[in-house]
């Protein structure tokens, strides 16, 4: 199974941090090991002193910024692994919203072009895999407020 | 978000449809465009510009109704084109039709 980057989050990342990365640089792989490093700690302190559902929420988005950043990079492992991450932290604190959107996020990884480009070449695996995980979303969608309202009954 | 979610569902079925078309295996090409159709329906339900829709199903409809004709699925390409009639009329004959009435 190939992992493509996703071309649409690429270009989100460089618009959004308005910088023109050069990887190849030292410096840059030195400011951007810190600054994984720095985020990675700062989503780990929210996990740790998460007495409510905010804190999980800024776990999250921290995770999600590593997978981007990691997307950028070309590196699919591990941005498929902290969209992972926080698909399990949202099921596991029933973040109905924040999941949908992971479950978004976790299928455009697997796509392999951007909205308009072709994906004729792209694995029928990963399109399938895209596939389940958009339904899925799809699903939550179309039922969320009976799934709020069971989430409230407990 | 399901504006969203509608639209990459669409995209995903479109290209699986394709490969699969690509691979000669037009009934589970059929069966991915019945998806990207069953999507397309649901996004113009909550889309005010439905104009790109009709446009996109009746694309859609075509393919299928293709589909089914190299597979000498001849009932269904017909119900394909029944369904593609009254898409295309309403959409770009309407004054066509209208014009004949005088």
């Amino acid at each position: 199974m190939s992992y493509k980057k996703t071309p649409d989050l690429k270009a989100k990342y460089e618009k959004d941090h308005k910088i023109i990365p050069i990887p190849e640089t030292r410096t840059v792989v030195n400011y951007e090991e810190k600054k994984l490093q720095q985020d990675l700690k700062q989503a780990e302190d929210h996990l740790r002193n998460s007495h409510s559902n905010s804190q999980i929420e800024k776990s999250i988005e921290k995770y999600m910024e590593i997978r981007l950043r990691c997307l950028h990079y070309q590196d699919s492992w591990n941005a498929i692994y902290f969209n992972h991450k926080c698909i399990n932290l949202t099921k596991r604190y029933n973040l109905i919203k924040p999941l949908i959107h992971v479950l978004i996020t976790m299928g455009d990884c697997f796509a392999g072009s951007g909205k308009s480009g072709p994906a004729i070449s792209a694995n029928t695996n990963d399109l399938i895999l895209s596939m389940i995980f958009k339904e899925e979303s799809k699903t939550l969608v179309n039922n969320y407020n009976d799934i709020i309202t069971f989430y409230s009954n407990l | 978000m399901e504006t969203e979610i509608y639209s990459s569902l669409i995209k995903l079925y479109e290209d699986l449809a394709a490969q699969q078309e690509n691979h000669n295996h037009y009934d589970q090409a059929i069966e991915f465009l019945n998806k990207q159709l069953e999507n397309i329906e649901n996004l113009s339900k909550i889309n005010k510009d439905k104009g790109s829709e009709k446009k996109n199903q009746i694309d859609v409809y075509l393919k299928v109704a293709n589909l089914n004709f190299q597979l000498k699925h001849y009932e269904e390409t017909l119900n394909c084109l029944k369904i593609l009639q009254p898409l295309i009329t309403g959409e770009d004959f309407s004054n066509v039709s209208s014009n004949k009435d005088f």
